[in-house]
């Protein structure tokens, strides 16, 4: 039984004349990476803000397990799962890598600060966090600030961080971008380890290796506008999608 | 078997400080250590301390510029004073009430005036602040106008009295501790946390379910009542109020006492605010040249040390400690190739 987790349902948005998406639909399910694909300037990073509610729809639905939050707040969609990162990584970065991961587990624990001026105290994550640093392939000292890390730790601990708080879809953009090859992989790992455990996974990126190699489904976006949609291989295959890439600049 | 150290030098650390803490409140107070005039300042040191802890908390914590500070110290001041001395209430009280008044006054211009992002959140402030003083020098039947209310009696709270600067000296170093403890403790909660993800980027923080306009108003209404008992405290410790030390120009000098001491340390608002008590009063011979040096200090502050003298101090400790973990790790490795 496929369960959906979140629909886009007919949703335009413009930037003055810019139309950066036009009647998208897209479906997520649990426990699928959904590949969100489409050359420089498509609309991508768009389409994840209106879903996080970063910015507004001019018209169309947003559901999120079967309920409308088309006009709910950013905060509250993350409070009611919605996780994400962010195409260059966004840390608090005159914090520690402490103060930067509690931010996951508190939006996890949703204490009021009432609750949490008088110590109480949440699940312990430290054994979660320890199993997910396995899987990302390195270690810290949590203490340090979270500049001390090099770019490539930073953007995998993004993907920790918004795994901590335990979202039941997490919208990831670029997580690829600047990484290695080694690093690359990890972070195709950390998203396995996601959708395992029942989460659904939007993924914006442009290394088409790791989008063929991890995504269930893929949808394509070109100026705004979804112009195919299916599993890897046909998606791999499709005229317009060949067309779309080799027309734009070449990033594939 | 690993010997378990008791005595880390972090702990050593703590009880250096405690003992000059406990110091300080013996023997400060006593009879004939520091001048009847010297023990004033220091508790007015002590009074902008509690108002600078609260702007900390705003501006340290969360990154909101505010030059309401000294403006809503005068809210406390005045509804001290009026109750106390057109209402002849317990002076007690009369602060009680005016740090609940602070609340909800804070909250409501909060609300209002955080629709206001950045820059026009300071501007609107200003604003705030021009127009709470305007009412203290024009309202007279209530403030007396710009002569101010005179008379007002000491801290009275009910089974002691607070008449000399010595015992009034203990008390406001009690409250001052609480207060900085209440600020150390916020710092480590997910408020904490809340204030500064805004503060560093709000689409971060709404994305980790922090609601940015709610999280800054009650940062608003912590630095309000901070200051309204630090202006209430100041009332009963003066005697006498008048707008003038309510106006904006001061609200600039607790923005200027958080920055000296270090935005992000809760110790920077105790360095700052002594720092600005006190050097005031041994620089009284430099007369008009005084606010010159002044000036000229504010700015090669901001262009030196932006992280201010906190900064300055973490930077060196990060230094010493990077050294040690160098030697330790040196050490390690020559005892491996022994
Ligand atoms: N806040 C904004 N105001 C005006 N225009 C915007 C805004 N955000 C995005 N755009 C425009 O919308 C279009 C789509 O941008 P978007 O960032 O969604 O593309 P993308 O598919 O993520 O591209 P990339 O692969 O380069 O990240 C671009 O033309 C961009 O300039
Ligand atoms: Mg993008």
């Amino acid at each position: 039984m496929e369960r959906v987790l979140l629909e886009v349902r007919d949703v335009n948005k413009a930037f003055g004349g810019v139309i950066t998406a036009k009647n998208v639909d897209m479906k997520v399910m649990a426990g699928e990476i959904h590949g969100l694909i489409g050359p420089n300037g498509a609309g991508k990073t768009t389409l994840l803000n209106l879903i996080s509610g970063i910015y507004e729809v001019d018209s169309g639905h947003i559901f999120f397990e079967g309920n409308e939050i088309t006009n709910l707040p950013a905060h509250k969609r993350a409070r009611l799962g919605l996780g994400r990162t962010f195409q260059s990584p966004r840390f608090m970065n005159r914090a520690s890598i402490k103060d930067n991961l509690e931010l996951g587990t508190d939006l996890r624990n949703q204490f009021t600060y009432i609750q949490s001026f008088f110590g109480k105290k949440g699940a312990d994550f430290y054994s979660e966090l320890e199993e997910l640093m396995e899987i990302a392939g390195f270690t810290f000292d949590w203490n340090e600030h979270i500049t001390s890390l090099p770019y490539g730790q930073q953007k995998l601990l993004e993907i920790v961080r918004a795994m901590l708080a335990h979202p039941t879809v997490i919208l990831v953009d670029e997580p690829a971008a600047g990484l290695n090859k080694q690093e690359q992989e990890r972070v195709s790992l950390l998203l396995r380890k996601a959708v395992d455990s029942g989460m659904g996974v939007v993924l914006i990126e442009h290394t088409m290796e790791m989008v063929m190699n991890i995504c269930d489904n893929i949808t394509v976006l070109n100026f705004g506008e979804v112009i195919a949609k299916g599993k890897p291989q046909e998606i791999a295959t499709n005229p317009q999608v060949i067309e779309a890439y080799l027309g734009g600049e070449n990033d594939a | 078997m690993k010997k378990k150290k008791i005595l880390t030098p972090k702990i050593i650390g703590k009880i250096i400080v405690a003992i000059i803490i406990i110091a300080a409140f013996i023997i400060i107070p006593l009879p004939g250590v520091v001048s009847r005039y010297m023990l004033k300042v220091y508790n007015d040191g002590l009074i902008y301390f509690i108002a600078a802890l609260g702007l900390s908390v705003m501006l340290g914590m969360g990154g909101q510029v505010t030059y309401s500070t000294a403006g809503i110290m005068g809210v406390g001041a005045y509804i001290t004073a009026i109750l106390s001395t057109k209402y002849g209430w317990n002076t007690g009280l009369a602060i009680i009430v005016a740090l609940i008044a602070g609340a909800i006054f804070s909250f409501v211009v909060g609300l209002a005036l955080f629709r206001l992002k950045g820059s026009y959140f300071s501007f609107a402030s200003i604003g705030l602040t021009n127009l709470l003083v305007t009412i203290f020098s024009n309202w007279m039947e209530m403030t007396e106008g710009p002569d101010g209310i005179t008379r007002i009696p000491k801290l009275d709270v009910g089974f002691m009295k607070f008449t000399d600067f010595n015992s009034y000296f203990r008390l406001l170093f009690i409250i001052a501790i609480i207060c900085y403890l209440f600020v150390l403790r916020l710092r480590k909660t997910s408020y904490g946390r809340a204030l500064a993800s805004v503060r560093d980027n709000e689409i971060t923080a709404a994305s980790f379910g922090v609601n940015c306009y709610m999280t800054k108003v009650y940062s608003f209404v912590i630095a309000g009542v901070f200051a309204c008992l630090a202006g209430g405290l100041y009332a009963v410790h003066a005697g006498f109020i008048s707008p003038e030390p309510f106006k904006y120009d001061q609200s600039a000098i607790y923005l200027i006492m958080i920055m000296l001491g270090g935005v992000d340390s809760t110790f920077g608002a105790f360095l700052g605010a002594s720092l600005l008590t006190i050097i005031p009063e041994k620089m009284r011979w430099l007369n008009e040249y005084y606010k010159l040096i002044y000036g000229v200090g504010v700015i090669i502050l901001m262009i030196f040390m932006p992280m201010g003298l906190m900064g300055i101090i973490d930077n060196f400790k990060y230094k010493m400690i990077g050294k040690i973990k160098k030697r330790k790790q040196s050490n390690a490795i020559e005892t491996e190739a022994n």
